[in-house]
């Protein structure tokens, strides 16, 4: 498979992966870079990757980079995912008043989501954005599928209990 | 099925992972607790919350900056291959191990005429893995005067 096609398919989830991992898009972009490169060198001597390997690769690349850095700086930068894309805080026209309760409440979850431990999140950004089944995910950060279940349990709940102390209850 | 349950399970409910049995005990649940129906509802808000923020896409130019990395490492990797004889390199991997055996075939050429020469040597001797001896002369003797000089249980004759 050529990095282009490979790039076509998959390049959106991997960075928003890796921006839900990291919290900066700049980070996001370079790690991006790494896994197709990554890709691409093992994509040499097989097929076109699933989904879920072409995640795991990323979340490999995001864990390395992790490893290279302080730790602690992954609960740093908090951004805002309106501030990450033009095209989508420009789409939907709201009205002022919408647009403002909407900031707030994707803040919050923002926010919360930055909260939560890597392996919480990670579980929760690909069962909850990327759609994947828990089967797939389990494959992607490496463990079983009733794992997966628990830690996405988890993560709901301290979603929940987050948005609850900020006045967001549901 | 007790609430605690249910609850642990509602989130892979809405996921649709549940198993069959699971399912049906779970809306068998839910239809007679008005509790749990609400623990549901707000799962699916949660979902609806998440499903309307605004999906981030990859920066723009980020594709043609990875397509454009990958083809420069491609010819990095071709330049790197052109770089280095295959030759030479099995000769520098050959090297070491080569160097060694030419250092004990030297060595057996040197010493081994050397002992088999000595025809008057002890026939009940034992052969050349005996660790080597060699008979010096003691404190207090004179070196040279009818001393038997062996080397691996040869006798090498005397010092005269």
């Amino acid at each position: 498979m050529t990095v282009q096609r490979m790039t076509d398919l998959y390049l959106d989830g991997v960075f928003r992966f890796l921006l839900s991992l990291v919290r900066d898009p700049e980070t996001a972009a370079d790690l991006a870079q790494e896994t197709f490169l990554r890709l691409h060198r093992s994509d040499r001597l097989g097929g076109p990757p699933s989904e879920a390997y072409v995640l795991a690769t990323a979340r490999n690349t995001a864990v390395s980079w992790f490893r290279r850095r302080d730790l602690e700086r992954r609960h740093v930068d908090v951004v805002a995912p309106e501030d990450l894309d033009p095209r989508g805080a420009a789409s939907g026209n709201p009205t002022p008043d919408r647009d403002l309760e909407r900031r707030e409440l994707g803040a919050a979850l923002e926010v919360a989501l930055a909260g939560l431990p890597e392996e919480l999140r990670s579980v929760f950004h690909l069962s909850e954005v990327e759609g994947l089944r828990y089967e797939q995910i389990a494959e992607v950060v490496g463990c079983p599928t009733g794992t997966v279940a628990s830690r996405k349990h988890l993560a709901v709940r301290r979603l929940r209990e987050h948005l609850k102390r900020s006045g967001h209850a549901l | 099925m007790r609430c605690e349950r249910i609850e642990t399970l509602l989130d892979a409910y809405v996921d649709r992972e549940t198993s069959a049995e699971e399912t049906a005990a779970l809306e068998t649940h839910l239809q007679e607790c008005p509790a749990c129906r609400r623990e549901l509802e707000s799962r699916r808000e949660l979902r609806r919350l998440f499903s309307g923020r605004p999906q981030v896409t990859a920066p723009a130019g980020l594709q043609d900056r990875i397509v454009a990395a990958v083809s420069e490492s491609e010819d990095g990797d071709r330049t790197e291959r052109r770089g280095v004889n295959p030759a030479s390199l099995r000769w520098r991997r050959a090297r070491w191990p080569l160097a060694l055996a030419a250092a004990a075939t030297l060595a057996f050429a040197v010493v081994l005429p050397s002992l088999r020469t000595q025809e008057g040597g002890d026939a009940s001797a034992p052969p050349f893995t005996t660790p080597a001896r060699v008979v010096v002369p003691r404190y207090g003797e004179k070196a040279g005067q009818d001393t038997p000089v062996k080397f691996g249980g040869i006798d090498l004759g005397r010092n005269s």
